[in-house]
């Protein structure tokens, strides 16, 4: 069987013929936001899809996160310390606690693209099991239920 | 890096100009030397999103959306997908435009704006009466950066937070100098369907007290000072001291 991954380095066109329930093969336009005082207030419309399109800016976001470089982690990392030795002093300001809790978030944003997949695989794989579970147990009950009936 | 880049971010970059009528064709036909390098394997790589009297949208198939009007030129980017079939399977989503972070976009989102806006019908005698770029994110409320998060806490303080869904839009005087003024339009959206994910976009701007020649040079330079002054009001964003109401106290 063909299979229809593609790198995005290496796009296939072959086929853009719109499918019998999608408005159009390719997604993706702007719509007006009403504003009054610009122009440029436009969102992306993704329709249906707005789903698959959340899920591919996460990727696209975590293979963005995943491209920082070591100096920059490390730059984080050493900026989050003195920040730290900081508050542990008593000796932070308001505007560099702000600033405290944004590098944090930056260096969860590198660890997420590092072991976001994986984490989402073992917790779709958990889900997996809760379902599969309870389908298990929904079975039994069946089972107990008619094994009554017969006695 | 900035925070636009790990969360995926997309730019626009506009210029206003000066009012000047030419029929879409005539756009279309300035355009052509950027339309004829858009075939690739003999297959057209764009499509007119539209075409009237005086308006004209086209967009890349690598995500790349051109929109020209009488007195407004920008170029944008957003992911786009494609529906694909397979063979004997369900049809699948395929990611024609390549991830690049934000702030790689950026300067080549700004580059195709100076390109197109060099093409203009008439571009010697106009000029640049302001410069807007754009951050488009899609992204839960409960991954965005902390001054976000504080900024969206700070407007639902009357209701003591209990805000279900909004869709806010702010325009804030940032900046003035004898030569320009800068402004940002917020606008944050938290639809009511569940299923649709929310959207923060800032959209600064600045604003020249007098029009600025449209010549490369001159677009160069007004490009490299917005960029930089924009990227830095993001990151401030990002940090949000400004939503800080401990700060915002002890400075008044």
């Amino acid at each position: 069987m063909r299979t229809s991954f593609a790198a995005p380095r290496n796009i296939d066109y072959s086929d853009t013929k719109p499918l019998p329930n999608a408005s159009e093969s390719l997604i993706g336009r702007f719509v007006d936001v009403p504003a009054t005082s610009s122009a440029t207030s436009r969102l992306p419309d993704f329709g249906d899809y707005a789903e698959v399109y959340a899920v591919t800016a996460r990727i696209a976001g975590r293979i963005n996160a995943t491209n920082v470089s070591e100096q920059e982690r490390n730059s984080l990392l050493r900026e989050r310390q003195v920040l730290l030795d900081k508050k542990l002093g008593g000796t932070i300001t308001g505007k560099e606690a702000n600033r405290l809790e944004y590098v944090r978030w930056s260096l969860d944003r590198i660890e997420d693209a590092q072991h976001g997949l994986t984490l989402d695989a073992l917790e779709s794989s958990v889900v997996r099991y809760e379902k599969f579970l309870a389908e298990v147990q929904a079975l039994q009950e069946e089972l107990r239920q008619l094994t009554k009936g017969n006695k | 890096m900035s925070w636009c880049d790990k969360l995926a971010s997309t730019p626009t970059v506009g210029f206003t100009l000066d009012w000047h009528f030419v029929p879409s064709s005539a756009i279309l036909q300035a355009f052509s030397t950027i339309l004829d390098k858009l075939v690739q394997d003999n297959k057209q790589m764009f499509t007119v999103e539209r075409q009237e009297p005086f308006n004209l949208t086209f967009t890349t198939y690598d995500g790349y959306q051109y929109s020209i009007e009488p007195s407004k030129v920008a170029v944008s980017f957003q992911h786009r997908l494609k529906v694909k079939h397979v063979s004997g399977g369900p049809p699948t989503m395929e990611l024609l435009s390549i991830p690049t972070p934000f702030s790689k976009l950026l300067p080549i989102v700004a580059n195709k704006l100076i390109e197109a806006a060099l093409l203009l019908p008439g571009a010697p005698a106009r000029t640049i009466s302001r410069i807007g770029i754009v951050s488009t994110t899609l992204v839960a409320i409960d991954e965005v950066p902390p001054g976000i998060a504080r900024f969206i806490k700070y407007i639902g303080r009357p209701w003591k937070g209990s805000v279900d869904n909004f869709n806010v839009q702010i325009v804030a005087d940032l900046n003035k100098t004898t030569k320009w003024s800068d402004r940002c339009v917020h606008l944050l959206v938290k639809p009511e369907d569940r299923e649709q994910v929310p959207a923060v976009q800032f959209d600064w701007q600045r604003t020249f007290s007098s029009g600025q020649p449209l010549t490369h040079d001159s677009l160069k330079d007004i490009m490299a000072s917005a960029e930089t002054a924009s990227l830095k009001y993001l990151e401030e964003l990002a940090e949000g001291s400004q939503f800080d109401e401990d700060l915002i106290r002890s400075t008044t």
